[in-house]
């Protein structure tokens, strides 16, 4: 409820009455609220999806809602986001992330910044204490953590297992000892630090390194934090592998999440490929939400060979 | 006569002190003038080079500004922290014409004030400073004035305050 209160006071006064006088969703779990010019109010939980309506019919988002949420989602201070906005998002206290979607402004063919929003897309950050518990036996050879790739399409729950995994390996929860973690928190969704303390359950042996491109923030921990382990969210660009490099012979483990949905579409990003050719011992677990969001559809290591495969209709996330 | 004596001291105290007060009121309204642009100034700094979201910055700035613009500093920044205005402008609109009632300031400056609240928090650089300038140079220009009428009619206030008390003594005697 608090993480609702969270976000509801972010959102134009009117949104924000209508979203809690609405009792179609009060016993499920809000995971998105969609804000778009002249269309409903949308809400998506566990659930189910919601256009929200009223006794006149749809409850409809004007653009002034939109340029009031911009307002308040940016603390009235866009000029403070611009990066983010550029990029076309923006983390909002709580690790929710809110994605912007609007008339691009550009400079040199590059998006200098976004005018006019025309959509907003709220996700709620979960925090699914235990989910990883489960997994963290299968991340070990040897009794010695592999390098692992947490692989999905957006949506499954990749942050949150990433985020759990981090809290259990930093307790030592499913090892038999508890791991320095670094954390390269570039979005700031796994942490979500607020005046240098995290917000959410990271464990007690973690250092976050947060609004750091990931590349550069995995060398800075690197050589100034002596990590046993280093977790990044969404791998994937060129300049995210600056540090992997250093990283993978350095000795350290690195956790990371990536887009995807198969071993071949993964095979296609050549930087992943190699590093899978290089690492010693890699896990990669494959989410689906076919049965749930946060559904472990499979994990295969880096030789090609598959270690777990779920065979039955079985639980997601346990909220 | 002794009556007549009290009514007369009476008098001229209450004349001299509307003398007093009419020379105070402007010094007490180029103070607030002073502090805002004070305030203004650190806030363009802040903003230009390092980028500090408005909540931190005016929060800063209200500790190291006196008067009527630290207080109204600290509410805005409190309520903008607490998300309770749709936007910047109706929060900083809102707090400032009800602090401003208390203050010494025109009806004039507090409309410059509003008005320059419409692009607070605004992404385009150019239209920020653009309005802040405008509101630098409103401030100065106001503070001039008022500095170059408090060193003309400075001492004639308190003169004039303690005379027309006397006139009054003089022809009610």
């Amino acid at each position: 409820m608090q993480k609702l209160e969270e976000i509801y006071k972010l959102l134009p006064t009117d949104v924000e009455k209508r979203l809690k006088t609405e009792t179609a969703f009060e016993n499920e779990q809000i995971q998105e609220i969609r804000l778009r010019a002249l269309r409903p109010l949308f809400v998506k939980t566990n659930k189910k999806k919601y256009f929200l309506s009223d006794e006149n019919g749809d409850w409809i988002i004007t653009s002034r809602h939109i340029k009031e949420a911009v307002e308040k989602l940016g603390g009235y201070s866009l000029y403070a986001f611009e990066e983010e906005l550029k990029q076309g998002y923006l983390t909002v206290l709580g690790g929710h992330r809110v994605g912007f979607c609007g008339r691009a402004v550009l400079e040199d063919g590059k998006v200098k910044t976004l005018r006019q929003v025309s959509s907003l897309n709220i996700r709620i950050a979960g925090e699914v204490k235990g989910c990883a518990e489960e997994w963290i036996p299968y991340l070990f050879e040897n009794n010695k953590l592999c390098h692992t790739f947490i692989v999905s399409p957006p949506g499954c729950g990749k942050t949150t297992l990433l985020r759990d995994m981090i809290r259990c390996l930093s307790y030592g929860i499913g090892c038999k000892e508890g791991y320095n973690v670094g954390v390269v928190d570039e979005r700031g969704e796994l942490a979500a630090m607020k005046d240098g303390v995290p917000q959410m359950d990271i464990g007690p042996c973690t250092d976050v390194q947060e609004n750091c491109p990931k590349g550069e923030g995995m060398l800075f921990l690197l050589r100034s934090m002596t990590p046993d382990v280093i977790a990044v969210d969404e791998l994937g660009k060129e300049a995210d592998f600056i540090g992997v490099e250093a990283l993978l012979h350095a000795g350290v483990t690195l956790i990371s999440t990536v887009h995807g949905s198969d071993m071949n579409g993964m095979l296609k990003n050549k930087k992943i490929k190699q590093m899978l050719e290089e690492m010693e011992n890699g896990r990669i677990l494959f989410l689906s939400n076919r049965w749930g969001i946060g559904t472990v559809q499979e994990i295969w290591d880096n030789l090609g060979q598959k270690r777990y495969e779920r065979r039955v209709e079985s639980c997601s996330f346990k909220e | 006569m002794l009556i007549q004596g009290i009514g007369a001291i009476l008098i001229l105290a209450a004349t001299t002190l509307c003398g007093f007060a009419f020379a105070a009121k402007e010094k007490y309204r180029l103070k607030d003038l002073e502090e805002i642009e004070r305030g203004i100034l650190l806030m363009k700094n802040q903003i230009s080079y390092l980028g500090t979201p408005l909540t931190e910055l005016l929060e800063q700035i209200s500790w190291k500004t006196e008067g009527i613009t630290g207080q109204a500093f600290q509410e805005i920044s409190r309520q903008m922290d607490e998300r309770r205005g749709n936007s910047a402008e109706e929060i900083w609109e809102g707090i400032w014409l009800s602090l401003g009632k208390k203050s010494y300031l025109t009806a004039v400056d507090l409309e410059e004030l509003v008005s320059f609240g419409r692009t607070l928090g605004f992404i385009e650089k150019e239209q920020r400073e653009g309005s802040m300038d405008m509101l630098l140079h409103y401030l100065r220009e106001k503070q001039e004035g008022i500095k170059k009428r408090l060193e003309k009619n400075g001492r004639l206030y308190y003169s004039m305050g303690v005379l027309s008390g006397l006139l009054l003594v003089i022809t009610l005697l």
